[in-house]
């Protein structure tokens, strides 16, 4: 990692002249609104963004009352959360939510937190504490021309606060039911004016549900949840003109989970990351150069037929990036990525599944009148996968099989049209692609007493083409905002865990597949009470409307697909919350309509019914002065127990805060 | 899905739209405009990083009571402080006090009507490097300030890039690609 940054030292132009990273705090402070680069790699505030996005900020995370990222995520409208567990939340974006949910790209502060063994995200491994977070980006639809791979369908980017910029002291403690204990602090320090360093650590636990587990689902009894995290960041203004920041952070934990085969086993995780940045301003434009690797290790147990999986994935990703304008009417990025990505084989060891990829990406932002922007954005990925190490007897593979190439063009295109200063209007079009992870791609290999399990070489990244138009609509002098969205969708190749069979002369392997296609067509209302003075409030309404056409093999649920029948068509969420001086109370509503969830069975997967439901979360703050706040929040408040996934019943939960800043 | 189709939407939203279901055309907010403006110096790298930042609040005599408006203006400025909580230094002067006025200043706040007389706003913003900031819209049509900074619905900042360019105003690249660049 020195050597490229070394590199990028050496060969960084002579002609800088100043810099400044985004600082978010003061640009937000500027424009009354938060300012993001996940949409299209440049700054740009959320009002001129060409996508449907929300922003969730600092503010809105400690009103939650949620002890994790999906306890805040569950709150906004268009969120698809499947709660198994205490800490096992799988999250999507319109629909198509699953166990190990893998639609969604998850980034903290850029760098992809997603666990890339299976392409999903463990929350509780997140190197990261709530108090430190400065806002959650959340981009709904594809936005794989920025992001690659994974952004199929929609992005969530957790902006951390910047220490040289940001001084955060907060200390904080919390118990409450099943057991639940936690501790977590962050410090900010500063070296003279040029250095920030932001320390963070937590460690919680739990008990996790006691609701039985169904049958279908059972391989054990749960175990004792917890998660250690620890993270530090730090930022070094070089000169005037260059930024330097590094982050090392470290997690560990354990959690039961559902995985997708529908049944609930121990994860123990054990994550790794480093990464570097540079950034920088100058004649060239806003430049940028980033490098980090994750290490990611698991322990599944028991696993199938008493056969623990042991996957060690390590992603390596390189990133350049240069945006810059073009007289006052154009901006322009461009930027090139190198990954590269490995993982063993398991439980059958002695294999590794591995690929290389090289993308390069454009977009460009025309202003074309002072009320109509226009952004396109482009970005080509070019895969080489590849397999080494030892194949099993009579294996239906052999090595030189994965010596595939896989071309991928995505793109997002968006026009902006202030119609007027209360209104926006926006038409989008973009195309998306989801690898198939490396689980499914031959890093799992597994011998059965009846037949065996393979990944398999041949899979075709999953596509979605996504048209959609929005609009937002200001009133009542800034104080409420409309906003409607109304998206149709098409996935093409969708992947399905043991959507095929090969028949090899002693053995037959049964091997992921692309199996078919689904639609989507749906709508979101929304209505938030905004700059009021003691009182905020909002109204989501998604409905949505899912057509799944799947081969025969695969149909009536026989490869763990179905996002037809097990995404809800009515999801309503709504707040509200109050706030004084010393006060703050705040309330949300969840209600869905009845839909089905998969649940594991000898022909592979059936449906089983999930009632209409109505939840309730809460949190009644307190300041007892500048430096101490107290806080006690709920999570499903209205039942001692419900059913809201084909897993067990979730359980009310009741947790006390104190929060000392300092 | 029956009876659903997006073209029926987009439909609904663009009759929506047009019905304009409250229009509110809010009174400019002066205080809020000021303050949006003194933020902008965050983004002003040009500016000198020590001492206080002197700042011309600029009236023209051919509006009635446009004096005791800048008056105000300058006492409201007073009270706040610029970048890393620098001190602000406001100066009252006409149109005809700027056109002779010799020592620093680091900013010039055109309070409105001020912008009717944009070459003798370009002369003194050439000729004291300041840059000119200005609520009023007439400023940015008439080329006569650096920013144009509202504070209505939405915080609208409008940059001069080729005015900034002539008197010497860098700001922040980030900066520029959020604001609307003419």
């Amino acid at each position: 990692m020195s050597g490229l940054l070394a590199i990028l030292l050496m060969v960084w132009p002579p002609c800088l002249l100043w810099s400044q990273s985004v600082d978010y705090g003061a640009l937000e402070q500027l424009f009354k609104e938060p300012v993001t680069t996940s949409v299209n790699g440049s700054p740009q505030r959320v009002s001129d963004v060409p996508a449907t996005m929300e922003i969730i900020t600092a503010e809105d995370i400690r009103r939650s009352g949620a002890k994790d990222i999906p306890g805040v995520l569950r709150h906004v409208g268009g969120i698809d959360t499947l709660e198994w567990g205490n800490d096992d939340i799988d999250v999507s974006i319109r629909g198509y939510d699953q166990a190990y949910s893998s639609r969604l790209l998850v980034l903290l502060d850029g760098r992809q937190v997603y666990a890339d063994d299976y392409g999903y995200t463990p929350w509780s491994t997140l190197p990261v504490e709530m108090s430190a977070i400065r806002q959650i980006e959340i981009i709904k639809g594809p936005n794989s021309a920025l992001f690659g791979f994974n952004a199929a369908g929609g992005v969530i980017n957790i902006i951390t606060y910047n220490p040289l910029y940001d001084k955060v002291n907060t200390a904080s403690a919390t118990g409450g039911t099943q057991d639940l204990g936690e501790g977590s602090l962050v410090t900010t320090v500063s070296l003279g004016r040029r250095v920030g360093v932001r320390i963070s650590a937590g460690d919680n636990y739990n008990a996790d549900f006691s609701t039985p587990i169904p049958l279908s689902a059972y391989l054990g009894p749960r175990q004792q949840q917890y998660s250690e995290r620890g993270d530090i960041d730090a930022v070094v203004r070089l000169n005037e003109n260059v930024q330097l920041s590094f982050e090392g952070s470290e997690s560990i934990s354990q959690q039961n989970e559902v995985f997708p085969a529908y049944q609930i086993d121990e994860n123990q995780y054990h994550i790794f990351s480093l990464k570097a940045q540079v950034e920088a301003e100058s004649r060239m434009g806003l430049l940028g150069g980033t490098l980090y690797t994750n290490w990611l290790g698991v322990t599944s147990s028991p696993g199938e037929y008493g056969q623990s999986f042991y996957p060690r994935n390590r992603v390596t990703v390189a990133q350049a990036k240069d945006v810059f304008g073009i007289g006052p009417h154009h901006i322009v990025r461009v930027s090139g990525e190198y990954r590269y990505n490995t993982e063993n084989t398991t439980p059958v060891s002695g294999g590794s599944i591995f690929y290389n990829a090289f993308a390069l990406s454009g977009m460009w932002d025309w202003i074309i009148t002072p009320t109509v922007s226009l952004t396109n954005a482009l970005r080509i990925d070019r895969l080489a996968l590849g397999r080494d190490g030892p194949v099993p007897a009579d294996y239906p593979f052999s090595n030189s099989d994965w010596n595939r190439k896989i071309t991928e063009l995505t793109f997002n295109s968006g026009l902006v049209w202030k119609a007027r200063k209360s209104d926006s209007i926006r038409l989008m079009i973009s195309r998306g692609a989801q690898l198939p992870s490396l689980v499914l791609s031959g890093a799992y290999l597994q011998e059965q007493p009846y037949y065996e399990v393979t990944g398999s070489p041949y899979l075709h990244p999953s596509v979605l083409t996504n048209y959609e138009i929005g609009w937002d609509h200001l009133m009542f002098r800034t104080h409420m905002l409309i906003r409607g969205s109304a998206f149709d969708q098409a996935s093409a190749s969708l992947i399905s865990v043991d959507g095929g069979a090969i028949v090899a002369p002693t053995k037959i392997y049964i091997e992921p597949a692309n199996v078919g296609s689904s639609d989507a067509r749906g709508i979101e209302l929304g209505l938030r009470g905004e700059r009021l003075k003691n009182y905020r409030w909002t109204l989501d309404y998604r409905p949505e409307w899912i057509t799944d056409h799947l081969i025969p093999f695969v149909q009536n649920t026989a490869g763990y697909v179905d996002y037809q029948h097990t995404t809800p068509v009515h999801l309503v969420k709504a707040s509200a919350g109050w706030s004084s001086k010393k006060w703050e109370v705040d309330g949300y509503l969840h209600y869905q309509t009845q839909m089905h969830g998969l649940q594991a069975s000898g022909q592979g997967g059936s449906l089983v019914s999930i009632p209409a439901y109505l939840s309730l979360d809460g949190r009644i703050g307190y300041t007892v002065s500048n430096r101490f706040t107290l806080a006690v929040s709920g999570q499903n408040l209205t039942h001692a127990t419900q059913v809201q996934t084909s897993g067990p019943a979730v359980e009310r939960r009741i947790l006390g805060t104190v929060s000392f800043h300092f | 899905m029956k009876g659903f189709s997006v073209s029926k939407l987009i439909l609904l939203l663009l009759i929506a739209v047009s019905l304009d279901l409250r229009a509110y055309s809010l009174a400019p907010a002066s205080f809020e405009n000021l303050q949006s403006a003194i933020l902008t110096l965050n983004f002003l790298e040009s500016l000198p990083s020590n001492g206080p930042i002197v700042v011309g609040v600029i009236y023209t005599s051919d509006i009635p009571g446009s004096k005791s408006i800048a008056t105000e203006t300058a006492n409201a400025m007073s009270a706040m402080r610029g970048p890393n909580s620098r001190i602000l230094q406001p100066i009252v002067l006409s149109l005809n006090d700027l056109d002779r006025f010799q020592g620093r200043l680091d900013v010039i706040f055109l309070e409105p009507g001020v912008s009717m007389h944009p070459e003798r706003v370009l002369v003194a913003t050439g000729r004291l490097h300041a840059v000119s900031i200005s609520a009023d819209p007439v400023c940015m049509d008439s080329r006569c300030c650096v920013l144009l900074v509202r504070s209505g619905q939405q915080v609208e900042i409008s940059l001069n890039t080729s005015l900034a360019s002539a008197i010497g105003a860098r700001f922040s690249m980030v900066f520029m690609m959020v604001v609307k660049r003419r």
